[in-house]
């Protein structure tokens, strides 16, 4: 069930009243609706880390232009198919990796202009990897349920962000 | 009697490759496509978060966002002032005009009229319909007749009953593409939050509510059939050329139709009757 809160348009009334129209927010009562806050919140601050970096003039701090298109059309796509947002693990003028981690596994994305690069490790060894080129990468989205089937080992059903259907990944 | 007219209606483009994010300015798209300035306008502090720009085209609310990887270009119904009166959820009176509207972005888009970057190639047509209903059981009814027999349930006072079909297809004269077609018929609550705020605003005092009227809310039952047409995959590598982002439009907006037509639904301005949903 999807509910819509609106708020009435601003207007002048009869009595001195003025009413504040507003869409406030679309939620759905399955999960995807409780995701979209927390996912909201982590990817503000990722975009926010890519600002800050793109803007940089230091060398040290900087990444180039290309790097910064790419790095946010991939963390788009990622938050598009409600993916965990991830953190920024380190970045240089070419390239930024972005890291998932947990108690077992590391999942890594090394991107650059031109390829982006999968790791998912434990520490006994590579559990995945896999590189694409840029060119190649028409549809990131079905890249990081491939990483995290290989994480869990088993089957991924994930939402497919550009239709409201469940997809099924298998490692 | 159920009493069914469109309740929104978007028409999107997805990048199938990055983009510059400062390339795209959101007043200037919104003034390409609606013709005139924005009313109002919120920037993105960064490519990950939302910009939009919206206002008033005609007796519709028109707006432009830009979220990450997509732009899309939308109409919805105005909230007419209600002057005290009890909220209101509020529909489209006129489908030739909402048509028309809707065809108007897809043609300007496939002539480059409205400058999307090309990396926005993947296109998504998105549109619904709502009848009123006064409780869950009329909605049921309401819904249920504009199902397809094959496809209808017996129904009578389940909630939030949802079906969800997709036919994928080729598109007619480009059948290296490919689209899916999804409908879904569900019974939809909406609930209208109104604010009210004495003229002159906030006049001091401790209180927090000091100048703000109780708010009210008003919930509304709708039986809804929404259209989901968007690009499921490509034969060819690279970007989708402009014909091919145009003639996926243009298809959606014929399905929509056929299927209006087969749920027994007559509105004017979506009046192609081809194949069969």
């Amino acid at each position: 069930m999807t509910t819509t809160l609106r708020v009435n348009e601003w207007h002048y009334s009869c009595d001195p009243v003025l009413e504040q129209s507003l869409v406030v927010s679309d939620s759905f009562v399955s999960g995807v609706g409780m995701w979209q806050t927390e996912l909201s919140a982590g990817y503000q601050e990722l975009g926010q880390a890519l600002v800050e970096m793109g803007e940089a003039t230091e060398e040290d701090w900087a990444i180039d232009a290309p790097v910064f298109n790419v790095a946010n059309y991939i963390a788009g796509a990622l938050m598009n198919s409600a993916y965990p947002a991830p953190k920024v693990f380190s970045h240089g003028p070419k390239s930024v990796v972005f890291n998932w981690a947990n108690e077992r596994e590391n999942a890594y994305l090394t991107i650059s202009a031109e390829c982006v690069s999968a790791l998912v490790s434990s520490p006994e060894r590579i559990k995945f990897r896999f590189d694409v080129s840029t060119i190649d990468l028409v549809d990131p989205s079905r890249l990081f349920p491939a990483m995290t089937s290989a994480q869990l080992g088993e089957p991924v059903v994930t939402r497919d962000g550009s239709l409201d259907v469940l997809l099924q990944s298998i490692p | 009697m159920s009493l069914w007219k469109p309740l929104s209606g978007r028409v999107g483009l997805v990048a199938s490759a990055p983009t510059t994010p400062s390339a795209i300015s959101v007043p200037s798209l919104y003034r390409e496509a609606w013709g005139a300035d924005p009313h109002g306008f919120q920037q993105a502090p960064n490519a990950l978060m939302v910009a939009m720009a919206q206002g008033r085209k005609g007796n519709l609310n028109a707006t432009c966002t830009v979220a990450p990887n997509r732009v899309d270009f939308g109409l919805s119904p105005v909230n007419q002032p209600s002057m005290g009166s009890e909220p209101k959820l509020n529909l489209i009176d006129d489908s030739t005009v909402f048509h028309s509207e809707l065809l108007r972005i897809i043609n300007e888009l496939g002539t480059g009229a409205i400058k999307v970057p090309d990396q926005f190639d993947r296109a998504a047509l998105f549109v619904q319909f709502a009848s009123i209903e006064p409780n869950v059981m009329e909605a049921n009814r309401a819904i249920s007749a504009t199902i397809p027999e094959r496809y209808r349930p017996k129904l009578t006072n389940e909630e939030a009953f949802v079906l969800q079909v997709n036919l994928p297809r080729a598109i007619p004269q480009h059948d290296d593409v490919r689209v899916n077609f999804l409908t879904k018929w569900s019974v939809e609550q909406f609930q209208v939050f109104s604010l009210a705020v004495q003229a002159g605003g906030f006049q001091g005092g401790a209180s927090a509510q000091a100048g703000m009227l109780a708010p009210r809310i008003q919930s509304f039952l709708g039986a809804c059939i929404t259209f989901d047409c968007s690009l499921a995959s490509v034969a060819k590598t690279g970007l989708l050329d402009r014909e091919r982002r145009a003639a996926t439009f243009l298809e959606g907006l014929r399905l929509v139709s056929n299927a209006l037509v087969e749920s027994g639904l007559n509105f004017k301005g979506f009046s192609n009757v081809n194949t069969t949903h």
